[in-house]
């Protein structure tokens, strides 16, 4: 009897080995997976930028932190917790009290900090003293993320490495972790373009199919080209999967799914031109645009005042960013797409053209200037009639000396159809679609979205509210650039480099390929370049005579003397320009408070084969020849030094090859 | 002559088990090396080096208990049991808690002379199942039937209260199986095991009470007052857990030690599947979930079934199926009742230690630090099994003998 429950027994024992082995075999091993493999992601390296000749704008340098596991400390933390008890009630002088939840946790968040900041004393001085480790800090990390590594030292120098390097051995359970960290070369330079990164808040998406152990979050592009191109740049991460023993300590790797890097971006900036031109534009307020006429590259584009987008790179501490964003200059606002401004005279332009298409003005078209212009009964003035004393002028002298009479007058005569027409044709009021993008939050559900940061701008509507009707003096003001016509920077540009290139219209091009840097060869593959585009129509509806009239005007403003635009002359360059000053109601709490300027220049270069065409405009310029033209002079005469500097022209040819027409 | 005559008892020998226990030795030292084993980089505990050396001197000792017949041997039972019992009072007062691998609670069990030493604990099973047999003998069939009782529960006790006192719940549970199963074999009157049978009713009902109060204390706030908790019975708190962690294991953080071991042994059983992950390369044992304090002793069990699944399971428990088996039947065909009792008492020593080691890596029943005959880790250990099958294949052998 006493074997037969024996053996019994045994075969209970047997039965549930049975059970545990062969039928819950494998949820168990899968049970034992989960704890004993740990999927870890690799970020991918973010794609570089370049500019057009292949010199660096934007890449990725390496940061050391020195991170450590929390987890493992638990037994310190334990025994530190017991030693602090005893003193602390020592001190009370009441050795067998139980202590209180409150001091329970008071004395666990004072023992976990102080084991902590003894372990950043092991890794030395020099980290000690740069470096604070709060207890609070501590026990949040440790109660809400024991998993993930708590960052002891974020993002070492190089003493501070090599101090840490020495001891490495003596300090247990820390490790050094590197990780890469967006990086601009340039500093400021370019900085409305590239835009900055971030890192991403979106917690991991918890229903994707790999589970992460540890999410190192990607860096994202928040602003400019970094944004507008982030899937680009971005790569695919990859990860892999490492077996920890029972102390959490890794013994192997398994499938390592190495990151694709992200792709690299070639602008069609020009470095060099970059720098002379916000070099230019240091101490004003004010955007500057300069494109090749040719192909619609955008060589240089800059907008002051101007941010260093390396601050954003480890999350901008709270104080500069209210600094850069209580700037009441707005350092982040990319005034060479985003800010539209009355043009001024710089339209004046645009009216000649329509008038001459329309006929309303030709070579015999004279005006006498009047420093009152009365249109119905009202007073139009004309700060110039002075320049211009008994004297007949006509469409060139009044392009030269900007007359606001002439153009009052045959503005009128054109009507604002014709001028609006004019503006259509050069894309007033509509985006160039230039590749520039900002992350928002989406109010209602928190998720990103890419906006395009560039404004349209606007034209007036003629026919508009009820109970009031578009008039002669709306007309004039229209003519000189004034009342609701908003453009911005870039499309002053865009126009300009049309007039100059002979009335073919293009997108304008920011960047120009996109490659795949290979890291066994020098050669990127993968190239995949940006089209050179027209737009729809491709030209401007001008005959070529008319053209080749505004443009001898243009010259003329800027070579003859008592041209507006002279102080932009340029020894050795020919440069035809127009200069204009747009007025605007200054106002403070939406209170009129007053009349502002701003000064516009814009220009080609050279006269027979424009290589050139920029827009300058400068906030609180009192007037566009005095206070643009300067700056475009310094500009050009820049460029023209380094060109004259051997060796140094464009290392990568204009491409003026051209896709036929369409948006 | 003496020679002659034990030549022709060998002949007699059994042997299915030694065949069965060779195989455990040799398992058990493969495995007391993987168990050993912390990956490439760093060197094997030296355990089964030792567990050789303890085999070295086992087996010769277990020949020994063979020849000699075990007549003699329980005739001088008094002697063993006076001899263990002395030990065991010796340990509670100068023994150590052990040191090397087998680290019971802090219970105290270990004594040690010079280099060696040993649990004195191991031996006094023995020399109880002896002193047993040999008591139960005397009275068998006779009418002092009360007295008879009275004095195998006295012999029982003694050592048992000593073990408890170490404390050693595990070998204290021990005693009464292979004491009980004896008496009863030895036709010990009914009335008195239905008195022990509610006697045990009643124990494990206050064990009951006393372990569904402490989980309600675990919760309560006098546990965060850090209040001591007063229990119905004599226990420790982590034997509470244990048994517990047992029952409700989501009551405790998975870290601590009573589901701990626990979980991993099952995870470590269960992940080993069909035919095992193979010698080495078991992830639970190797990267040390299965703690490396007891892989090597009380969770061997845990190691070989990873390593080698089900097959590994079905190896190891087809070989103790084998030296059980062959216990029965030496209890069957003694020659004498002394010998069929002795062989019971040896046969429910093994089966207790097996039973319980393995239903408790599988998590049938509480963890409770015991080892795994043949094949754990452990010095007194090996050497008291090697002892008892020493003697049930001395009962065997002697039962042709009519003298």
């Amino acid at each position: 009897m006493v074997g037969v429950m024996l053996f019994a027994l045994l075969s209970i024992l047997l039965l549930d080995l049975f059970w545990i082995q062969m039928v819950q075999g494998n949820v168990l091993e899968e049970t034992r997976n989960r704890q004993s493999v740990r999927q870890v992601r690799l970020p991918a390296a973010r794609g570089t930028i370049y500019d057009r000749n292949g010199e660096v704008l934007a890449d990725v340098r390496p940061a050391f932190d020195l991170v450590v596991y929390l987890g493992e400390f638990r037994d310190q933390f334990r025994k530190e917790f017991k030693e602090k008890k005893k003193e602390f009630l020592t001190q009370l002088k009441q050795k067998d009290r139980k202590l209180t939840d409150k001091e329970t946790e008071k004395l666990n968040l004072a023992s976990r900090g102080h084991v902590i900041r003894k372990v950043l004393r092991k890794a030395g001085p020099l980290l000690e003293a740069s470096y604070a480790v709060t207890d609070e800090e501590v026990t949040k990390h440790y109660v809400n993320q024991p998993s993930l590594p708590f960052t002891l030292a974020g993002n070492l120098n190089r003493a501070m490495l090599a101090s840490f390097c020495e001891r490495s051995g003596n300090v247990p359970g820390v490790d050094l972790q590197v990780r890469g960290v967006r990086n601009y070369p340039h500093g400021k330079l370019a900085a409305h373009i590239l835009g900055y990164v971030g890192r991403e808040t979106r917690p991991p998406d918890l229903n994707q199919e790999i589970r992460y152990y540890y999410f190192l979050p990607d860096i994202i592009g928040r602003e400019g080209i970094e944004a507008a191109f982030d899937r680009e740049l971005r790569g695919t991460a990859g990860g892999k999967s490492i077996v920890v023993d029972a102390m959490g300590h890794k013994r192997r790797e398994l499938n390592v799914d190495l990151p694709v890097p992200g792709k690299d971006v070639y602008l069609t900036l020009d470095r060099r031109y970059q720098e002379i031109m916000e070099r230019a534009m240091q101490g004003h307020v004010g955007a500057a645009v300069l494109m090749d006429p040719r192909n619609g590259d955008i060589l240089a584009m800059a907008s002051e005042p101007s941010f260093d987008p390396n601050y954003f790179i480890n999350g901008i501490d709270a104080v500069l960013w209210r600094e850069l964003a209580d700037d009441p200059r707005k350092p982040l606002y990319h005034r060479a797409i985003a800010a539209g401004y009355a043009p001024g005279s710089v339209f004046k332009l645009v009216v000649a053209l329509a008038g001459l298409r329309k006929g309303s003005i030709n070579e015999q078209s004279v005006v006498k200037p009047m420093r009152n212009y009365p249109v119905g009964n009202r007073l139009f003035g004309d700060p110039q009639a002075e320049a211009t004393p008994n004297m007949l002028v006509d469409m060139r002298t009044a392009l030269k000396v900007s007359s606001n009479t002439f153009f009052y007058h045959y503005g009128i005569l054109t009507g604002p159809d014709a001028i609006l027409d004019m503006c259509n044709a050069f894309f007033l009021g509509e985006r160039t679609d230039i590749p520039l993008f900002a992350q928002r939050r989406r109010a209602d559900d928190d998720a990103f979205e890419l906006v395009s940061q560039e404004r349209a701008g606007s034209l007036p509507k003629i026919a508009r509210r009820k109970g009031f009707n578009w008039g002669d003096g709306d007309t004039a003001n229209l003519s000189i650039g004034q009342g609701e016509l908003a453009v911005t920077p870039l499309q002053m540009a865009c126009m300009t480099a049309a007039i100059a290139n002979g009335g073919k219209l293009f997108w304008p091009r920011l960047v120009d390929r996109i490659a795949r840097s290979s890291p066994s060869t020098d050669r990127p593959s993968e190239v995949e370049v940006v089209k050179v585009k027209l737009r729809d129509p491709p030209v401007l509806p001008v005959s070529v005579a008319h053209l080749d009239m505004v443009r001898a005007a243009m010259l003329a403003c800027v070579q003859e003397d008592g041209g507006t635009g002279r102080r932009a002359r340029v020894e050795g360059l020919s440069i035809a320009g127009k200069t204009g000053t747009a007025q605007y109601e200054k106002r403070e709490n939406g209170v009129k408070v007053g009349i502002g300027h701003r000064a516009w220049f814009v220009s080609f270069a050279p006269y027979d084969h424009p290589r050139f065409a920029m827009a300058i405009v400068i906030e609180e310029g009192e007037a566009g020849g005095r206070i643009a033209a300067p700056v475009a002079e310094q500009i050009y005469s820049g460029i023209l030094a380094l060109e004259s500097t051997p060796g140094s022209l464009p290392a990568q040819p204009v491409k003026v090859a051209v896709q036929g027409g369409g948006a | 002559m003496i020679l002659r005559q034990k030549w022709e008892l060998l002949k007699e020998m059994s042997w299915w088990p030694i065949l069965a226990a060779m195989v455990l030795l040799i398992v058990g030292v493969v495995f007391i090396y993987s168990a050993g084993f912390q990956g490439h980089e760093q060197p094997v505990s030296e355990f089964y080096l030792k567990q050789l050396r303890w085999i070295c001197i086992g087996v010769p000792l277990g020949i020994c208990a063979m020849l000699i017949d075990y007549r003699v041997v329980a005739r001088m039972s008094w002697l063993w049991y006076g001899i263990t019992i002395f030990l065991l009072v010796l340990v509670l007062v100068k023994g150590q808690t052990e040191h090397g691998v087998r680290g019971g609670a802090g219970s105290r069990s270990w004594l040690g002379i010079g280099g060696m030493g040993g649990q004195p604990s191991e031996p006094a099973k023995i020399a109880m199942a002896l002193l047993m047999s040999w008591f139960l003998d005397k009275y068998y069939l006779s009418h002092r039937q009360r007295r008879s009782f009275i004095g195998s529960i006295l012999i029982m006790s003694v050592p048992l209260l000593l073990v408890l006192k170490q404390p050693d719940v595990g070998s204290a549970l021990v005693f009464p199986m292979m004491a009980l199963t004896t008496m009863f074999v030895a036709r010990q009157p009914m009335k008195y095991f239905i008195g022990i049978f509610a006697m045990g009713v009643v124990l494990a009902g206050l064990l009951v009470v006393d372990v569904y109060f402490f989980s309600r204390w675990l919760e309560s706030p006098q546990k965060q007052a850090q209040e001591e908790y007063q229990g119905v019975l004599p226990l420790k708190n982590y034997h509470r857990e244990r048994i517990l962690s047992n029952i409700k294991p989501e009551l405790f953080s998975a870290r601590e030690k009573a589901v701990w071991n626990r979980t991993q042994s099952i995870l470590a059983v269960g992940s080993g599947g069909f035919s095992g992950k193979g010698w080495l390369k078991g992830d639970q044992n190797v990267l040390g979930y299965l703690p490396k304090s007891v892989a090597p002793d009380d969770f061997i069990f845990s190691v070989i079934a990873e390593e080698l699944g089900f097959l590994g399971s079905l190896l190891v428990v087809g070989c103790y199926t084998i030296i059980l088996n062959f216990g029965v039947k030496v209890a069957f065909t003694a020659r004498d009742p002394l010998g069929s009792f002795l062989a019971v008492g040896l046969v429910m020593l093994l089966f207790a230690h097996v039973f319980i080691n393995i239903g408790m890596t599988i998590g049938l029943i509480p963890i409770i630090g015991i080892p795994l005959p043949f094949l754990s880790y452990g010095g007194s250990f090996m050497l008291s099994t090697c002892v008892v099958l020493g003697l049930l294949q001395s009962i065997y052998i002697h039962r042709k003998l009519y003298w």
